[in-house]
Parts: structure tokens; C-alpha cells; sequence
């Protein structure tokens, strides 16, 4: 017996309860038991889905509300940003759909996979930059990702391109170039920024999380049930597999389009409701500035490539890092993003993801205001 | 409504609920196409929503194809074809509807010349061209001064806009001190930002805030605690209609 009373004796061996046959070993698959998803048990009986019921009224309440008031300033100018923000990203989103909708009949899993790197870094590296190559801005990259990672794009690459292409990327670097009257310096530090930023959270993430415990099964209710991983699409003509593109399309607008409005809503409340004057009144302060413009970016859900205007606008008030914080925030994550996420991660891998980009942008305005100083 | 409505109305929803939805957007979009989404975007956006159509059109064709099939329509589908369509509710407001005041106070950071022209101000004199010819009235944009206030210092100009009268502005620059605005889209109306000049002069008081009016006197960059500020020193100032377009790109 030692000292707290406890004998020494050998530990009793613990007795696994015996598996049922055809369950998944969720174990195998998960490296923090913390976090493991619990497989849940069948209910005696169905409660009501109060959550889901409040929100169909909420949405009915937001449909009616034009119909009864309906000339009030307010609501006229909230009207006018939220359809704004919608008309803007449709096209986007539909084009994105389309793409996705292409990648998912034309590309087949195993070419696809065959020919991505080998080594995990290269490919979270290569990702992250692939917005040079292919530009996309954040309302469309979610479906187009989506669709990656059903023919098997790892992880870490889907969230390195996820977070990478709308900043990485030739429209933004001119847009920024111009929003900043041809100074170099800025763009240069957005899209370095942002490589970075999409590479290391990638990375982390990678190894944080399997593919299963981050990524959410895309279902789609015309998708065949089979699981071969065989290329079936092959043996279909053009025509047939460009209306199953059209109709993957369809369904992925429909499954992402809806968070876009509920964010387009926020944001547009936010832009009635919040005086970015009162942003100004902390300029003096360190870090406080940059914390600030991150949350204006989560609330404002502007096109990326739109917002380095608006950051310029805060030249001669707010110093670089503080802008810098404003045009890396916004294309990661904003709310229209956190919503458009929950139809590729999981929860907890928002979470995480959420809590990363803002951490690493938050280190690298810090880095920005040690060099630059907080001089505007 | 009974049981059996409400069955019939779920089968309803589930074969034609997302065409339905397509249509409607498909028909508001339409709606929009030849000048009305001038309201929300930049003029170039046309061509954009012109492809977002083409797409609809084929996610219209695709669920018109698969007319004859019940697709699984629980809470959720409905909530999401709800949510999708509560834009469409908002449409005709917000299409009667422009950034005012009330935007131009919630957007607005401050007049005062950006730091580049600060810097050109007090560097550069290659640009002075206060000398030139400055009896002749110039017509330009509130986006132009804004821009380029040291290339218009000194000059006769004429520029459209709303005015904005706030106390600050009045306490800080006197009675007859006031602020001439309009919004430059970048993208949409979500992101435009005002451009603003102060305006010294007679403004008749009647003339509500958000009255578009035609300001014509000499530009002037004015020293205010440092900064060089964008000044209008009015000679006259007429009431105009709203322009076509009232935003600036």
C-alpha cells in the first residue's frame, strides 16, 4: 500500500463490451477520444424539432415582414443591402454549382486521386495557391470544394483551397492594387499573408482531424448508391452526363444557397444597424483596431473581391495591420462562410477552423504591427 | 386544414416545390436584367447575372425533368425553399429603394483628403494647376474630388449630389456648413462608399437632407487640425432630379 492508500496490486484488465456485428470502429478513425462522435441511440419516442420549427418561423416572420412594413427607412435600406449581397454572390454560386456539378461527372475518383501529390505538404502547399489558377471567390468555393472532396481531395488540401483561393488569387490582387492607388506593398502582404495562413491551417487541421471527424458526407439524392469508387459515368453519353451535372448543380445550389441568404440578412442588419465610425475611436490603441476590423469583416460578408475598397476607405484613420486584419478576416471567414460551412465540416472542425483563422490572422497583424508600427 | 391537405400539399412541394422556386427567381431575374440591377451593382455586373440566368435556366430544366418523382420533403426542405425565398419578398422594396443618409451616416469615416494626396500636397508641385484658366465652370464627380482633390484646388466647379446636414458638421464648421454626398459602388450597394465634400455656403434651409442638388463654386483643400479637407465654397446651388444613376462607379 502506498502513501495515498492504494495498493500496488496489478490493474484489473478492463473488459471491452463485445462489438456489435456491422458497427463502424469509430476508434480507428479518431485520434482524440474527446472528440469522438457518439453514435446515437434510437429514441423511445420523437420529440418535436422545436429548433427547426422556430427557424421556419423565423423565416416566415422575415417573409411577411416587407409585406407590413413597408416604409420605413430602415428597412428600406436593409432590404436594399440584402438583396444587393444576394443579386452579387448568385452568379457566383451558380457558376460555382455548375463547376461543382462538372467536376462530380467528369472527373473521375481515381484519376483524380492518382494524379494528386504524394507528399501531404506538397499538396496542402499547391492547394493553397491554386486560386492563381483557377479564381474563385468564397461564395462559389464552397460547392466546387465540396465536390473535390467527394473524389477524394484530402483534408488538408480542401481547407488550404477553401481558405487560399478567394485571396490567392490575380482579380483579388488587382482589386486590391487598385483599392490602394498602385502601392505594391499591400497586395503583396495580402496574398503572402493569406498563403500562409491557408497552408499552415490547412496543415493543422490535417493533423488535428481525420477526414471523417471534419468532413460531412455529401448526400445527394440523385447520386447512385454505389460505393465501388468505380467511374460508372463513363458508359453514359455527353448529353445525359451534362443534365447530371446540371442536376449535381441543383442540388448543391439548393443545400449551400440558404446559408448565403441567412448571412446576406446578418450582414445587411449589421450595415443598417453599426456605425463604423465608432471603429475609429480605438485607433490609438494596440491590437484593439485589428480585433475590431476582424469582426467588422465577420459582419459585413463582402465579396472578396470588393473589400480591400472598403479596407482603403480606413486609410489617414486606422493603421495597415488594421485594414490587413479587415481583407484577411473577411474571405476566410465571415457569417455568410460559417453558415456556408456547416454543408462540408462538421461542427466541431467549424470550431477549430474558426478559432485557427482567426488566431493566424490575428498573429500575423500582430507581426504587421511590429514592423509597420500602428502609424496610418 | 386537415391531415390529408397537408399531405396533399407536402406532394405538391416535394415534386414542383424547387421548381417553383427556380421560376421565381428565374422570373425576378429577368425582371432585373435590362437596367433594374442597377439599383444593387455596378453596371458590369449585367453580363454576371446574364450567366447566373443561363444556370437557373438549367437548374429549371433539370427539376422540370424530374416532374414525375417524389423527392424526400421533410422540415428541412421546406425551411431551405422558405429561406430561399425570402429575398424575392424584399425585392420590390428594395428596388424603390437607393442609399441616403442614413446609409451615408452608418458608411461615413470622415472628410478629409486621402494620406496619398496629402503626400502629393506637400511634395509634389508638378501637378499645381491652380494657375490655369479658372473662370470656366468644370463639371465633375464627387468621385473625381475625391480621387484627385489637389488636381481640382483653386478650380470653378460644378457637382452633383445630396446634402447631408448633421449638428457636428455644424458646430464644427458653422451655420452654413453642410455635407455633399453620393455613394461609388465598387461592387454593390453593400459596398458603396460615400464620397463627400464639405460644402460652405447658402443652402436654403427648406431643402431636406437627401435633396439632390447641383453645387457650383470654387473647390479648396482646407486645413483641418492637419489634414487637408475636400471644400466646396459655394457660389450657387439648384435643386436637380435624382440621376439615372445615382451611384457612382
Amino acid at each position: 500500500m502506498n502513501l495515498f492508500g492504494i495498493t500496488n496490486a496489478p490493474p484489473v484488465p478492463k473488459i471491452e463490451p463485445e462489438k456489435p456485428q456491422g458497427t463502424l470502429d469509430w476508434a480507428k478513425d479518431i485520434r482524440f477520444s474527446s472528440w469522438n462522435d457518439r453514435i446515437p441511440e434510437e429514441p423511445a419516442f420523437r420529440p418535436l424539432p422545436w429548433g427547426r420549427i422556430l427557424i421556419l418561423l423565423l423565416a416566415l416572420a422575415a417573409l411577411l415582414l416587407p409585406f407590413l412594413i413597408r416604409d420605413d427607412a430602415g428597412i428600406r435600406m436593409f432590404a436594399l443591402v440584402f438583396v444587393s449581397i444576394i443579386l452579387e454572390a448568385l452568379p457566383f454560386m451558380l457558376v460555382g454549382s455548375l463547376v461543382g456539378g462538372l467536376i462530380e461527372e467528369f472527373v473521375s475518383r481515381e484519376k483524380f486521386t492518382v494524379r494528386l501529390p504524394r507528399r501531404p505538404w506538397v499538396m496542402v502547399c499547391i492547394a493553397a495557391a491554386l486560386g492563381i489558377v483557377f479564381p474563385v471567390c468564397e461564395c462559389a468555393i464552397v460547392p466546387v470544394v465540396r465536390r473535390l472532396v467527394r473524389k477524394g481531395l484530402p483534408l488538408s488540401a480542401a481547407v488550404a483551397y477553401l481558405l487560399g483561393g478567394p485571396i490567392v488569387n490575380p482579380i483579388v490582387a488587382t482589386s486590391t492594387l487598385l483599392a490602394y492607388k498602385f502601392n505594391w506593398i499591400v497586395p503583396g502582404i495580402r496574398l503572402a499573408a493569406g498563403y500562409a495562413i491557408a497552408t499552415v491551417v490547412g496543415l493543422i487541421m490535417g493533423r488535428l482531424f481525420m477526414r471523417r471527424t471534419a468532413l460531412l458526407e455529401t448526400h445527394d439524392s440523385h447520386a447512385h448508391s454505389c460505393v465501388c469508387g468505380h467511374a460508372h459515368q463513363a458508359h453514359k453519353k455527353l448529353p445525359s452526363r451534362i443534365f447530371a451535372a446540371i442536376r449535381h448543380a441543383s442540388n448543391d445550389f439548393s443545400a449551400v444557397a440558404h446559408y448565403l441568404v441567412v448571412g446576406a440578412a446578418i450582414a445587411a442588419l449589421a450595415q443598417t444597424v453599426v456605425d463604423r465610425r465608432l471603429f475609429l475611436n480605438c485607433a490609438s490603441l494596440p491590437l484593439l483596431p485589428s480585433l475590431l476590423m476582424m469582426l467588422l469583416a465577420i459582419l459585413l460578408n463582402l465579396c472578396s473581391d470588393a473589400d480591400a475598397f472598403i479596407a482603403a476607405s480606413f486609410r489617414g484613420l486606422l493603421s495597415l495591420p488594421a485594414q490587413m486584419a479587415f481583407m484577411l478576416t473577411g474571405p476566410m471567414f465571415d457569417l455568410k462562410l460559417l453558415l456556408m460551412y456547416r454543408t462540408l465540416f462538421h461542427r466541431r472542425a467549424i470550431i477549430v477552423l474558426a478559432g485557427l483563422i482567426l488566431f493566424s490572422v490575428f498573429i500575423v497583424t500582430a507581426i504587421l504591427e511590429m514592423i509597420w508600427g500602428r502609424g496610418t | 386544414m386537415g391531415a390529408r391537405d397537408m399531405k396533399y400539399i407536402t406532394h405538391l412541394l416535394s415534386r414542383y416545390g424547387r421548381a417553383l422556386l427556380f421560376g421565381a427567381w428565374f422570373y425576378a431575374l429577368i425582371g432585373l436584367l435590362p437596367q433594374g440591377y442597377q439599383t444593387f451593382l455596378r453596371p458590369e455586373f449585367g453580363g454576371l447575372l446574364a450567366v447566373g440566368l443561363l444556370a437557373l435556366i438549367g437548374f429549371l430544366f433539370s427539376e422540370m425533368g424530374q416532374f414525375g418523382h417524389d423527392r424526400p420533403f421533410g422540415l428541412n426542405e421546406a425551411i431551405r425553399l422558405l429561406i430561399l425565398t425570402v429575398p424575392l419578398a424584399y425585392l420590390p422594396i428594395a428596388r424603390t429603394a437607393s442609399l441616403d443618409s442614413n446609409a451615408f451616416q452608418r458608411r461615413w469615416t470622415g472628410l478629409s483628403a486621402s494620406p496619398d494626396e496629402k503626400t502629393l500636397m506637400s511634395t509634389n508641385t508638378a501637378l499645381d494647376i491652380s494657375a490655369l484658366n479658372t473662370e470656366r465652370v468644370r463639371e465633375v464627380t464627387l468621385a473625381d474630388l475625391c480621387r484627385m482633390p489637389r488636381a481640382y484646388k483653386n478650380r470653378r466647379l460644378a457637382v452633383v449630389g445630396m446634402i447631408h446636414r448633421a449638428p457636428d458638421i455644424k458646430k464644427r464648421f458653422g451655420d452654413n456648413a453642410c455635407v455633399l454626398f453620393r455613394f461609388v459602388v465598387t461592387c454593390c450597394a453593400a459596398d458603396a462608399m460615400p464620397a463627400a465634400i464639405l460644402l460652405i455656403g447658402e443652402v436654403p434651409a427648406d431643402w431636406p437632407n437627401d435633396t439632390w442638388i447641383r453645387a457650383e463654386g470654387q473647390f479648396a483643400l482646407r486645413d483641418d487640425q492637419g489634414k487637408p479637407m475636400p471644400t466646396l465654397e459655394l457660389s450657387k446651388a439648384t435643386r436637380t432630379a435624382k440621376p439615372r444613376r445615382p451611384y457612382l462607379y
